[in-house]
């Protein structure tokens, strides 16, 4: 899971909507379709997923549920919920390359997606 | 387009649940065939239900407007349950919370003699002010909700026989025995 070039990130084309008084996030996935709903802890996973590597997500998840959970059971769950997510399409592993040029694309105003799973 | 994502949020939910193993649930959604059946009438030998037609909204509330919503009903629910008695065939049954740890859930029962007590309702709003912003108000905690469901319902001894049904829907027949 933790490819040094690898990037984290949502699948461009789900839908998402929080249920924010029942604290819960409903996320369709339309290339397989599919409904899920993500607990508060899975959603933060998911919303983690903004592009990062592998490094600052362990470390951002770590800062946002520490004391509860150690170092090493925030990383075996992160690792676990992320390969869930990458095989539910909610989210993808682009590589960092990839990564930059959709950037760039979407800051630009162009469409094109360049991004090329790692799987 | 972009999402706001509102990351802090999202954190307090997180210990809000005691920071629990991250879950995700797949949801089946029902689909629903076009089997519906026509309304009953009330049937006198079926006098030990609660009424012919009862409507139920379900919904939640966030904490933050429990307070505030229990001290409404507990300043208006009175009159709405009395006002509503001028459509005749209509009763207004309560409101009641889930009384449990977890989720701040509601249903609100209404009882209807027959469809005419229903446009009977609707009448009485539109012409009694009061009654129309207290019941609007109430509404709109249901309205607020984007989990909230309406449902209908009618004794079920009301359907013991479906037959008659199925000769005029075929969606009906192709689930009966």
């Amino acid at each position: 899971m933790s490819f040094p070039r690898a990037r984290y990130r949502t699948a461009p084309d789900i839908r998402v909507r929080p249920v924010n008084e029942m604290d819960v996030c409903l996320v369709y996935t339309p290339s397989n379709p599919r409904l899920y709903a993500l607990n508060p802890t899975a959603w933060l996973v998911m919303e983690l997923c903004d592009g990062r590597d592998w490094r600052s997500l362990e470390r951002k998840y770590y800062a946002a549920i520490e004391p509860v959970r150690s170092r090493e059971a925030a990383r075996a769950e992160l690792e676990h919920t992320v390969n869930d997510l990458v095989g539910m399409g909610i989210v993808e592993i682009t590589r960092k390359i990839d990564h930059l040029k959709t950037t760039n694309a979407r800051l630009q105003g162009g469409t094109t997606d360049v991004t090329q799973s790692q799987s | 387009m972009s999402r706001k994502v509102n990351l802090e949020s999202i954190k307090r939910a997180v210990h809000r649940h005691g920071a629990t193993a991250p879950a995700i649930q797949r949801l089946v959604p029902e689909i629903r065939s076009n089997d519906e059946h026509p309304l009953r009438m009330l049937d006198p030998t079926i006098d030990y239900v609660i009424g012919t037609i009862i409507v139920e909204w379900t919904f939640g509330v966030p904490y933050s407007k429990v307070p505030a919503f229990h001290k409404f009903l507990k300043d208006k629910e009175a009159f709405i349950a009395s006002a509503v008695q001028s459509a005749p065939g209509v009763s207004y049954l309560g409101t009641y919370w889930v009384v449990s740890m977890g989720s701040s859930h509601y249903r609100t029962l209404w009882v209807y003699d027959s469809k005419d007590a229903i446009t009977g309702l609707n009448t009485l709003l539109k012409s009694s002010t009061p009654l129309f912003n207290a019941v609007k108000k109430l509404r709109s905690h249901w309205a607020a909700d984007p989990s909230r469901q309406e449902l209908m319902y009618q004794p079920a001894a009301a359907f013991s026989d479906l037959s008659s049904d199925a000769t005029q829907n075929p969606f009906v027949e192709m689930c009966l025995p």
